[in-house]
């Protein structure tokens, strides 16, 4: 690859708002990645509070991130609230691990203030790893579970 | 009804109403500019409503309003600009609260009100019930945009809870109070609850629905015989047991409700954190809540939107806790 070819994919990478971009020419493989809302990738800007409850990022951030590139999908919450696994203490949970999902299946609850707010994959595939704990505070954009796209 | 039809109706109200000595029917046509004949027509309407009106040598007067929640009659005397600008009324329906979920799909804006005298399958939070006897309670629901949806939660309760309370002490007062984040209580019972709700219709601006259900004029019969200890209406917490008008309390509720939310767009949260704080007793007081599972007790030295509840703990120091993670709060 030449130089110029190399600034037409900076630029391409710019115009689109890439975050990432994968190229390999022989056995042709593409990779694009998007800065898609909210945050992907660790784009988060950081909770503007801080709270007793601020670890919560910490878990698996790491990981997440090579998850991330080995193609994994990350749900985030889309709200600051808590997290629980079922609709109910004695209800089934929504999903676990080896769950498959599609776009529509809600995967847990972000509780705030009363508000009870379903969260749904907007992905299909496999849950493969569950990033919070029943009961947890969560923050705007922090990883809820990792899938495995169908 | 029409649009025009509506509007005469509506400027007929508010003329009455501003005039108990009655108004000049010629006058009336004049400043409603219309005609004889729809002038007419909307004094028919009126009395097909159950008003009160006498005619006496050409001058009209609105002797006495039924307590309904008739959409001209609630906008007669309405100042606001959004809230409350359209309103779906239906003496009977299953739930407000669904009904504005279908007006959302239908695209109906910020504001939209939806108001029953009696629901038939009303419900609470978590698919709980709340039990209406016909006219005597107050329920409606508003769509809502969200905004910002990440917080919406504590920026529409907190300023919904402050608009309820304040209605209540503004039209009866009773020492109504806000018991976090969502119920209204007056002398430690409930009177009034909200049910905020949130679906993803995949079609911006997100908007939620805000539900307030307030026990107004029901008698002891009228509650559940269960809920007797805990719950009450604002009409036996008077000393006189003396009816409350409805339609007066909605429209101050809704007056409130268009105010904060107005503060809050302008990012003016210190005065709605104020009045809040103070409805809620948290203003240097002991807490103890839930927060991510563990249990926290503090005492408040701040509460507000965005600054959530600052806390003076064990040892003295001091920590911020988000109004989202707050679970099972109570007032010490």
């Amino acid at each position: 690859m030449d130089l110029k070819e190399l600034k037409k994919m900076i630029a391409l990478m710019n115009e689109n708002d890439l975050l990432e971009l994968e190229i390999e020419e022989g056995g042709k493989r593409l990779r694009l990645k998007k800065a898609g809302p909210p945050g992907a990738g660790g784009a988060v800007p950081p909770p503007v509070l801080p709270t007793a409850a601020a670890a919560p990022v910490a878990p698996g951030s790491e990981t997440e991130a090579s998850a991330e590139d080995q193609g994994f999908v990350t749900i985030r919450s889309p709200m600051v609230g808590t997290y629980y696994q079922a609709a109910a203490p004695d209800a089934d949970t929504y999903v676990e691990y080896g769950s498959k999902v599609s776009a529509e299946t809600v995967v847990c609850i972000v509780e705030a203030m009363k508000v009870m707010n379903e969260i749904k994959a907007e992905v299909s595939g496999e849950i493969v790893k569950l990033c919070v704990k029943n009961g947890e505070a969560v923050e705007y954009g922090q990883a809820l579970f990792l899938v495995k796209p169908a | 009804m029409t649009v025009e039809a509506d509007r005469i109706l509506e400027g007929l109200l508010g003329a009455l109403d501003k005039a108990p000595d009655g108004v000049r029917r010629d006058d009336l046509a004049e400043f409603l500019q219309t005609d004889a004949a729809a002038l007419d027509r909307a004094w028919a309407a009126l009395k097909r409503d159950r008003f009160e009106v006498r005619e006496e040598q050409g001058l009209w007067t609105l002797v006495r309003a039924p307590d309904r929640l008739l959409p001209h009659w609630v906008r007669a005397r309405l100042r606001t600009d959004r809230i409350g600008a359209t309103i779906y009324y239906r003496e009977e329906m299953p739930s407000t609260q669904d009904a504005a979920f279908e007006l959302i799909v239908e695209g109906r804006p910020h504001g939209t009100l939806v108001v029953a005298e009696h629901q038939t399958s009303g419900r609470g939070r978590s698919g709980r019930g709340w039990i209406s006897t016909h006219g005597r309670g107050l329920l409606f629901s508003i769509v809502l945009e969200l905004e910002p949806p990440d917080t919406f939660a504590s920026v529409l309760t907190v300023a919904t809870a402050t608009a309820v309370a304040r209605g209540i002490r503004h039209v009866t007062d009773l020492p109504a109070t806000i018991k976090f984040p969502n119920d209204i209580l007056v002398r430690g019972k409930k009177v009034a609850g909200i049910l905020i709700e949130a679906k993803d219709y995949g079609v911006p601006p997100p908007r939620a629905v805000v539900g307030v259900g307030v026990n107004v004029n029901e008698t002891l019969e009228d509650l559940p015989e269960a809920l007797r200890e805990s719950a009450t209406s604002l009409c036996l917490e008077r000393r006189d047991h003396e009816p409350i008008s409805r339609v007066a309390l909605l429209r101050r509720i809704l007056t409130e409700l268009e105010r904060w939310l107005d503060q809050i767009a302008l990012g003016r949260f210190e005065v709605l954190d104020e009045a809040w704080s103070r409805l809620s007793g948290f203003e240097d007081r002991e807490v103890v809540f839930v927060c991510g599972g563990e249990q926290v007790r503090g005492r408040v030295l701040e509460a507000g939107i965005r600054e959530g509840l600052l806390l003076r703990q064990t040892g003295g120091t001091e920590q911020r806790y988000r109004l989202e993670h707050i679970i099972d709060l109570r007032v010490q």
